[in-house]
């Protein structure tokens, strides 16, 4: 194996398990009786909101999809503690040889509480969860990147949450699952939530879909490697001229790779140069193509994902960043290293340290890494279309 | 001899009068037929139960009063794409008359063109016909109107016969009748047995058929390309608009897209049943490729208790599935993760992604870019092609080049 001693890996999309009492504790008395709670039906320990339940994968018990657990969990007990004690969740970076994750929540059990369409019981178990995940990274703050979610109970919510995630609870980045206005696309009623988190420069995270009912993780049997569907989000944020009014909004595409998306930024560039003079989006500027907007403006999560690393030119090398997704089905804890050495094996040293850990680091600001990508040197775009 | 250029993609536009010329008295009232679009000024099909007209839009690029562009001005010639106001008489002759077909084929270098129905134009509403029997009988009219227009030149065109999706037996008497006819390859606008979402235990009669008949298969893109009920645009927002008009129709667009159809073929054993099923995805491009056998692999062989297949899903493409596409970069530069001899090129004349009459310029200009071999070339904007559809040629004689599907 190769010498990886100088390569901090830090994984850019994670997961915590919710712990039993965080809503129970954390809800205002009169949503208590409502709030989310875990049970265990058909042998398997899942949580349930308003009758509707979502198991915890089987992975939650040994961190691993592929050495594959021999039961998924019984009971709470049976999760593995680092998905919820941040203190054992270290211990566990350790033996995987992170040293660093940014942590998203599970998403299963947010499609639930989103489900229930009850703004008021959402926007509670939303502040619950921040004030959950803001303590939890607090633990180590320079190993545990935790991410506020924004409600999406309507605009002054999402304006006051992202707010408070960022200058109260001091979380390094947020993720959405709806337009901050709740509109059918990006528009200028979303401008006053664009403004704060380009004044405070936090990375947004959109994980797998973004839109009302649609799941946030891959659903089983429809055929891998396709396009996710958080992908149909990135160009109507170009053509809505966000990134023209707020050059330092910077999205997150999480959890879907970016091996799909070399094909995609081509085909959105042919398209637009071929049809613009038709009835369709336009850019405000007129110099640029879609891809050069997108390829700024976004960031791709990458797990197992040769194709990426590979296309890593075309799509902008500091814009790659690794992932375990621990501990859902994908990780490979406690070996997510060697994952990680056998993805980057073919790439020179500081490319290979850049997508391992400095990348996320510089999104995120971390200690070490408070300029950003300040001061690396852009590479210039690749041209992907030649009329 | 030896050819400059096989498109492995091209296509007519169906003439007017076609359905009403054509189709039995009982039907004639009652086929697809031509309307004038009273606001933009073009025509537009108009088919029994579909609501809004499929208008000629992007179904060429190319119009007789245009003026010829050459590489340089390319991009300049854009500006033509019309997405509706298209009428009949401005396209170019030869999407519908062979002799002209030829003409304009030859200017734009290629020796010989693999063709294709009008997708959007007029399949989507025969498709969704109530009436089995009349959606049966316009199959059956254009595949005659096929067999013809192939016998105009048959050592140029290499025409596709629509296969019915109206039930496997029909599709099953269609594929026999076209082969009497002469046609050498068959589109599917659904899986054999009619359905437009899963595979099924019924469509093995035909995989067997078209075994027996060597055969090759063709999914166009997609089983339904929108136009007319499904519309085609992206809105100013961004957002393309097919989706929400399909769900209101009731059709899953996402099934009928090549790269779910290829997954459902690969898994449910289709290939490991007919190991030499010539299987094709045409104006699929390539970019997306590697990553989705990337994934596909890896799902496997993490989950391998869940799949009995005794290959990969890469080693059956590999071995019975070929792409088509027009420009790709992107593909080009990862030729050899989806494997050289599985990939054509094919410029979809005369639809609007073309780029008549620079087609074959471009399209080896792509190639070079990517670093492609003399013989990677070859392969590519020919070869593969002459292979797949019989056509003889010489032996080209080349230093280092390999014969063979598979990957280079």
């Amino acid at each position: 194996m190769l010498d990886m001693s100088g390569c901090r890996l830090i994984s850019a999309d994670s997961h915590v398990i919710e712990p039993p009492d965080l809503f129970s504790a954390r809800l205002p008395a009169k949503l208590r009786d409502r709030a989310p709670r875990l049970e265990t039906a058909s042998g398997v320990c899942r949580w349930s909101v308003d009758g509707v339940s979502a198991p915890l994968p089987d992975s939650v018990v040994n961190g691993s999809g592929w050495r594959r657990a021999p039961h998924g969990p019984r009971t709470f007990d049976d999760v593995l503690p680092a998905l919820y004690d941040a203190a054992q969740r270290l211990v566990a970076q350790d033996a995987d040889g992170v040293a660093a994750e940014v942590l998203y929540p599970f998403p299963g059990l947010w499609d639930l509480i989103r489900a229930t369409g009850e703004h008021e019981l959402i926007l509670a178990c939303v502040r619950a969860y921040n004030d959950w995940i803001a303590e939890f990274s607090a633990h180590r703050p320079d190993r545990l990147i935790g991410l506020g979610r924004i409600p999406m109970t309507g605009f002054d919510d999402a304006c006051e949450e992202l707010q408070r995630c960022v200058n109260d609870l001091g979380l390094r980045g947020v993720i959405i699952d709806a337009w901050p206005a709740l509109g059918p696309a990006p528009g200028r009623g979303d401008d006053r939530f664009w403004e704060v988190v380009n004044e405070a420069a936090v990375p947004v995270s959109i994980h797998y879909t973004l839109g009302g009912s649609s799941r946030s993780t891959p659903p089983a049997g429809i055929a891998p490697g396709l396009r996710p569907p958080m992908a149909d989000a990135a160009l109507p944020l170009v053509a809505a001229g966000i990134f023209d009014r707020f050059p330092d909004v910077r999205f997150v595409l999480a959890h879907g790779d970016a091996g799909w998306a070399t094909h995609w930024l081509e085909f959105t560039d042919i398209n637009y140069v071929r049809n613009r003079h038709l009835s369709q989006y336009q850019l405000e500027n007129s110099d640029l193509l879609p891809s050069e907007y997108l390829r700024r403006h976004f960031w791709f999560t990458v797990h197992q994902d040769r194709s990426a690393v590979r296309n890593r030119h075309k799509l902008g090398r500091t814009h790659l960043l690794w992932s375990s997704h621990f501990p859902l089905d994908g990780a490979d804890w406690p070996d997510d290293r060697r994952q990680a050495v056998r993805l980057t094996e073919e790439l020179p040293t500081e490319e290979r340290a850049d997508i391992l850990g400095k990348n996320v680091a510089r999104l995120y600001r971390l200690p070490g890494f408070e300029d950003g990508f300040a001061g690396v040197e852009e590479e210039p775009m690749a041209r992907l279309v030649h009329f | 001899m030896i050819y400059k250029a096989i498109s492995a993609d091209g296509h007519v536009n169906e003439p007017p009068n076609l359905f009403e010329d054509r189709l039995p008295a009982k039907f004639k009232e009652r086929g697809p037929r031509v309307i004038e679009t009273p606001n933009s000024k073009g025509h537009a099909w108009v088919m029994e139960g579909q609501s809004r007209p499929s208008v000629l839009g992007f179904a060429c690029m190319y119009f007789r009063s245009s003026k010829r562009g050459d590489r340089a001005s390319l991009i300049d010639t854009f500006k033509n794409i019309k997405d509706r106001g298209v009428r009949f008489e401005d396209m170019f002759e030869g999407s519908w008359d062979p002799a002209a077909r030829a003409r304009e084929i030859t200017d734009d270098q290629i020796d010989a063109e693999v063709i294709f129905n009008g997708v959007g134009t007029v399949w989507n509403g025969i498709k969704l016909m109530k009436d089995k029997e009349l959606s049966l009988a316009c199959f059956q009219v254009y595949n005659d109107w096929m067999a013809e227009f192939q016998d105009y030149a048959p050592e140029r065109f290499i025409c596709n016969a629509t296969l019915p999706s109206t039930g496997i037996d029909d599709c099953l008497r269609e594929l026999d009748r076209c082969v009497d006819m002469g046609l050498r390859t068959v589109q599917l606008e659904a899986y054999p047995s009619g359905s437009f979402t899963e595979p099924s235990a019924a469509d093995d009669r035909f995989w067997a058929a078209a075994v027996e008949l060597d055969m090759p298969v063709n999914v166009h893109t997609e089983f339904f390309f929108p136009a007319g009920d499904l519309g085609s645009k992206i809105t100013a927002d961004g957002v393309p608009d097919t989706k929400l008009r399909a769900k209101a129709l009731g059709i899953d667009l996402d099934a009928g897209k090549f790269p779910v159809i290829l997954y459902k073929m690969i898994s449910s054993g289709v290939f490991e049943r007919f190991p030499t099923l010539k299987f094709l995805g045409t104006e699929v491009h390539l970019g997306w490729i590697p990553y989705y056998l990337e994934k596909f692999d890896e799902s496997v062989l993490r989950n391998r208790q869940e799949w009995d297949l005794p290959l990969l899903p890469s080693e059956y493409f590999h071995r019975n599935v070929s792409v088509v596409y027009i420009v790709d970069e992107a593909g080009a530069a990862d030729r050899y993760d989806i494997g050289v001899g599985n990939i054509m090129w094919g410029p979809d004349f005369p639809h609007s992604s073309s780029n008549w009459p620079v087609d074959y310029e471009l399209g080896h200009e792509i190639l070079e870019r990517a670093g492609a071999t003399p013989s990677e070339i070859q392969r590519i904007m020919w070869r593969n092609a002459a292979d797949m559809y019989q056509l003889s040629y010489d032996e080209p004689v080349m230093v280092g080049s390999t014969t063979g599907r598979g990957n280079a």
